[in-house]
């Protein structure tokens, strides 16, 4: 085992740890997945530091070769992450079919109140909106 | 100076299936502060909640499904913003917080940003066993060096706020557990608000799950710990700044 790869090791742990703290402060993080990402990281790092800490775990697990239990521990947690991820999309699609609705089923109302009480001209405050909403990415 | 008559103050109750209780929470803060309008956040109950608030007298805002007290809040922040209020008062729908000490909480404005109605400063029969306790005690220990005032109840829902706090928490107020009470006294220390505390008494839960319940257990210190260091890394810059 070259010693290399544990500096690579070393530095990806810590870049990823400093990533982290930047997408924390930036407020793009929420509060679970920066914890998963931290204890990661410097489970990386940790490991590139100390490498006889993942020879004695494999040994203990029955491994041959130390590196495929660091390997298969990064998949399960990769895939355990992308599980999480998949489950939060989920949610916030159907948060966003409720909110869509909502909006069409107060245009309506709207509509019924400017005719109702002859006010702001309906055809201009619709154009507008459909103008931003076509502008989302997808 | 804030009292009844010439300031506008508005109470915040966030309710989520709190049918029992919302109608007798109504009740209390119109006879206690009549001067104050009172807004009912609906965080997407299943129950009558917002039909009988409604009728009670208060403004009802329905959000449309689920988001946590800390989504109702900034709810009513963003409403007390818009609608230039002097000032909110956060009262929860469970019938937890005594609407008696509401002008007491804002008369305590007049010298901070953010008053706390605290349950163990001395008043009150609130009942909490063991190792909760002594966990709420060192969070309660915790946050007061953080805040720099003494905070005898660090997950008290019961506060007021001036206009100050109104501006940053209509923009900042998280939706996580324990995050609508420690992450929000993080984020006003960043942004250079004063916190005070006053004493409250408080009841025992009238009826259904309480709103604020100091911790769940002892091992919350840590998601307590977690959510507070969270709170201080990240940037709550407002934009357009921190009124003077």
């Amino acid at each position: 085992m070259t010693t290399g790869v544990y500096w690579v090791g070393l530095a990806a742990g810590l870049t990823l740890v400093l990533l982290v703290f930047e997408m924390v402060r930036r407020r793009y993080l929420r509060g679970r997945f920066a914890v998963i990402w931290v204890v990661l990281g410097s489970g990386a790092a940790l490991v590139a530091l100390f490498p006889r800490l993942l020879e004695t775990a494999a040994d203990l697990v029955g491994v041959k070769i130390p590196l495929n239990l660091l390997l298969f521990a990064t998949s399960v947690a990769i895939a355990i992450l992308v599980i999480q991820l998949s489950a939060e999309a989920g949610r916030a699609h159907a948060q966003i079919r409720v909110l869509a609705e909502e909006v069409a089923l107060f245009k309506l109302r709207l509509q019924a109140l400017e005719s109702a009480t002859a006010s702001v001209p309906p055809e201009l405050a619709d154009a507008r909106l459909s103008h931003h909403a076509g502008q989302i990415d997808h | 100076m804030l009292r009844a008559t010439d300031s506008k103050v508005l109470v915040v109750v966030p309710a989520f299936n709190e049918a029992d209780t919302i109608v007798g929470v109504i009740a209390g803060i119109r006879f206690y502060a009549p001067f104050a309008d009172v807004l009912v956040v609906d965080d997407g109950s299943t129950d009558t909640t917002a039909l009988l608030a409604q009728r009670a007298g208060a403004l009802v805002a329905q959000l449309p499904f689920n988001m946590g007290v800390g989504g109702a809040m900034r709810t009513g922040y963003r409403h007390a913003e818009r609608n230039g209020y002097d000032a909110v008062i956060q009262v929860d729908g469970d019938g937890q917080h005594d609407p008696r000490c509401i002008p007491l909480l804002i008369d305590s404005l007049s010298g901070c940003d953010i008053v706390i109605g605290a349950r163990f400063a001395g008043e009150g029969e609130y009942h909490v066993n063991g190792a909760r306790r002594a966990a709420m005690v060192v969070l309660a220990h915790g946050m007061s060096r953080l805040v720099g005032t003494r905070l005898d109840d660090a997950t008290s829902g019961f506060r007021a706020t001036n206009r100050r706090a109104i501006r940053v928490f209509a923009q900042h107020y998280p939706v996580e557990y324990l995050g609508d009470t420690l992450e929000t006294l993080v984020i006003a220390r960043k942004s250079g608000l004063s916190v005070c505390q006053v004493p409250v008494a408080m009841h025992r839960r009238l009826g259904g799950r309480a709103t604020h319940h100091g911790l769940r257990a002892a091992g919350d210190l840590m998601r307590a710990g977690s959510v507070v260091i969270m709170g201080l890394l990240r940037d709550w810059s407002l934009d357009g700044g921190v009124a003077p």
